[in-house]
């Protein structure tokens, strides 16, 4: 390279540097966002399991359709203008309530619930030929949803035992109360066809359970209610508020992608309903509670980790807040879910019982064929005992739901019995009046069927401590000394009807 | 060889030239140089970023015992401020964890009605341009690491870039797998920088 050239070069990259600076001469600035951490939990969590479906009616009685687990809650809404329908475990017979009216719970919608599925008759709400209906199925599960059954007292209560503090409640009153519910982010307890709320339904979601107040949808006295109690449990069921914009395509965050939902307005000066979406419906879809076809404008889709909403009032008005409650399918155990290997129910006969007698306090009646419970004045009250060996729980899982299951054989209508976990231990050929066992202070209540049948009580949490210490069941009128009201079930002796647990293990 | 002498001086003056105009380089990048103080800002002049998360102790989210398939979302406000139009880069340099590879991260540009606290994603609406970011924490923190891999954010509405005022605000999702292996795993502690940079 000649002199020239060299000095030509260095003159260039002088030059260029100088160019190079400019440009470099990037003023920075940041700002930054630290400390951002992610950790998940110990070990897998149990959860409720969801499956939703879909199917034509065909005015076709006992339908049957299977579901991939026992199913302890299923709701289902048709295309046509026909309420909505739920049916719980805790609900005996042919019988499930309409979710909108003022309609006591009803013969031929949702039959039965099944260790296989669910049972439909031929009313419309549930299989009108032709018309397309779709359902959600829930399974009962420690920590993520429970279920029970109360008699109404007049009184303002709380329940507790739930096992967590619910996001989420039902209450569905037997009687022509309507059904009602609370999210957390409410202020009062809707019923799901158009209302402004009341502040004596579920007044309030405790650390354990829900209280009540004295409305006749929640509390009459002597009439039976059951209750479902959601928790939120983060990736498989979101209870949150959003705030409307009226315009379509608001969004709500669920973190999931949900396979049904409920919304409402808060609105308790303006009437609104509460509308759902189960994702077995044509795109697009939600419907009402009430007796109402499709709504397209409403919750309009369900997208990977959020619900979209329409332009209607109810799901999104302008300034307003609503609620919103969102599951997610999972049909099936494990992954992500529970480590329970094999879910399900088993039964068990009882292997001891027996009756006591006031009148007779030193009698026992170990090895008779029925089991007396008596309200009666006179010291002649009569109680009941029963306990069973309990089935081995299987690897990974828990007890989800349990149900006592007693044959009445003569029923005596507008008699509430209790059934309570006895303190300490008995013997079938020696307890008496006498020498009975005390109970503990929460106990279970149960109505009588209205002829001769089953007679249940939901006992999960009771069967939960059983596992620990197992003293068996005693049951008594809640009323004693009152009148004369002698209830028999078959006993163990009896050869037939014998007094079962059923077990849900999930 | 009557060359030798002109050229040794030139090529001195070659290497001068070179040494200048690296120093002259340091100065220039000490003029950009980066705080690292959440919320503070460095207008050296002309470029100033800050976000309204209330300083250092308030993260995005700090997530523990999460369940397979849980997550959360979390909205922070950047706002840019200076004289000269700039362009906004996105990157984190921590390190992740195990969690990384099984956190899906969702990373949209929007704006927000009202004025909700940090970090409420409450009346977020995401602009027309759809995600900035989809893919996983461990993804982002592989593909943006710095200025030069930064996630670039041409500005609020799709723009060609930030002028005064502007501010995005930008929502996260932050999920952990659906699935029985994220169990007892963890993310580590980690920072996300926006730099802006005069354009």
């Amino acid at each position: 390279m000649t002199p020239r050239r060299l000095l030509l070069a260095a003159v260039c990259l002088i030059v260029g540097v100088t160019g190079a600076g400019a440009t470099w001469a990037a003023f920075s600035s940041t700002t930054e966002n630290t400390g951002n951490s992610l950790a998940t939990s110990a070990a897998t969590p149990a959860h409720a399991r969801i499956a939703t479906g879909t199917y034509t009616g065909n005015n076709t009685d006992n339908r049957d359709f299977a579901v991939a687990f026992q199913p302890h809650v299923v709701i289902i809404k048709g295309t046509n203008t026909q309420t909505g329908s739920v049916r719980t475990f805790t609900m005996s017979g042919d019988a499930a309530k309409p979710m909108a009216g003022a309609t006591a719970l009803t013969a031929n919608i949702i039959q039965s619930l099944t260790t296989t599925g669910f049972q439909v008759g031929t009313n419309a709400r549930v299989n009108a030929t032709g018309v397309r209906y779709d359902w959600v199925a829930f399974e009962s599960s420690q920590g993520a949803m429970q279920m029970g059954n109360y008699i109404g007292n007049g009184a303002a209560r709380s329940f507790t035992g739930v096992g967590f503090s619910p996001e989420y409640v039902m209450v569905l009153p037997e009687g022509t109360g309507r059904a009602v519910s609370r999210a957390s982010g409410q202020g009062t307890s809707f019923q799901f066809d158009a209302d402004t709320g009341n502040a004596a339904r579920v007044t309030s979601l405790d650390a354990d359970g829900f209280s009540v107040g004295t409305s006749a949808d929640v509390n009459t006295s002597g009439q039976n209610y059951h209750w479902i109690a959601w928790n939120r449990r983060g990736g498989l069921s979101e209870m949150t508020t959003y705030n409307g914009t009226g315009s379509a395509g608001l969004t709500a965050y669920t973190g999931f992608q949900p396979a049904y939902a409920i919304t409402r307005r808060n609105d308790t000066t303006t009437a609104s309903e509460a509308h759902q979406r189960i994702d077995s419906q044509a795109a697009g879809d939600s419907y009402p509670f009430a007796a109402t076809g499709a709504l397209t404008n409403s919750i309009t889709a369900f997208n990977s980790l959020e619900v979209v909403f329409g332009t209607n009032a109810v799901a999104n008005t302008n300034g307003a807040t609503h609620s919103l409650v969102a599951f997610k399918s999972r049909p099936y155990p494990g992954g992500g879910g529970s480590s329970c290997a094999t879910p399900g129910t088993q039964t068990v006969n009882a292997n001891a019982d027996g009756w006591v007698d006031q009148a007779s306090p030193g009698s026992n009646a170990g090895g008779d064929s029925v089991l007396k419970v008596t309200s009666k004045t006179g010291n002649a009250n009569t109680r009941a005992f029963v306990r069973f060996t309990l089935p081995a729980t299987p690897a990974g899982c828990s007890v989800a739901f349990a149900k006592l299951r007693l044959y009445n054989k003569s029923p005596i209508a507008g008699r509430t019995l209790e059934a309570a976990s006895v303190n300490a231990a008995w013997v079938e050929g020696t307890i008496n009046w006498t020498n009975q066992p005390a109970v503990a202070a929460t106990s279970q209540t149960g109505v009588p069927p209205a002829a001769a049948g089953f007679m249940e009580w939901s006992v999960t949490n009771e069967v939960r401590g059983h596992y620990t210490t197992n003293n068996g069941f005693r049951i008594s009128d809640t009323v004693e000394s009152q009148g004369s009201t002698e209830q028999q079930f078959d006993s163990k002796e009896s050869g037939a009807n014998l007094p079962q647990l059923q077990v849900t293990f999930q | 060889m009557r060359s030798s002498t002109p050229r040794k001086v030139l090529a001195t003056l070659l290497v001068l030239t070179l040494m200048g105009a690296v120093t002259g380089g340091a100065t220039l990048s000490a003029l950009a140089s980066e705080t690292e103080n959440a919320g503070n800002t460095f207008a050296a002049g002309s470029v100033a970023i800050t976000d309204n998360d209330g300083g250092p102790s308030n993260p995005l989210y700090n997530l523990s015992a999460l369940e397979p398939g849980q997550g959360a979302e979390r909205c922070v406000k950047v706002t840019y401020n200076g004289t000269l139009n700039g362009t906004v880069r996105l990157y984190t340099d921590s390190t992740i964890g195990s969690l990384g590879t099984q956190a899906n991260l969702t990373i949209t540009p929007g704006t927000q009605s009202g004025s909700p606290a940090f970090p409420s994603c409450a009346g977020f609406t995401p602009d027309s341009g759809g995600n900035l970011f989809n893919g996983t924490l461990a993804g982002f923190r592989t593909a943006h690491n710095n200025w030069a891999t930064g996630l670039a954010d041409a500005g609020p509405g799709n723009a060609t870039s930030w002028t005064a005022g502007n501010t995005v605000v930008y929502r996260y999702r932050i999920t952990v797998a659906d699935d029985d292996t994220v169990v007892n795993k963890s993310s580590g502690a980690h920072r996300f920088v926006w730099e802006g940079q005069n354009q």
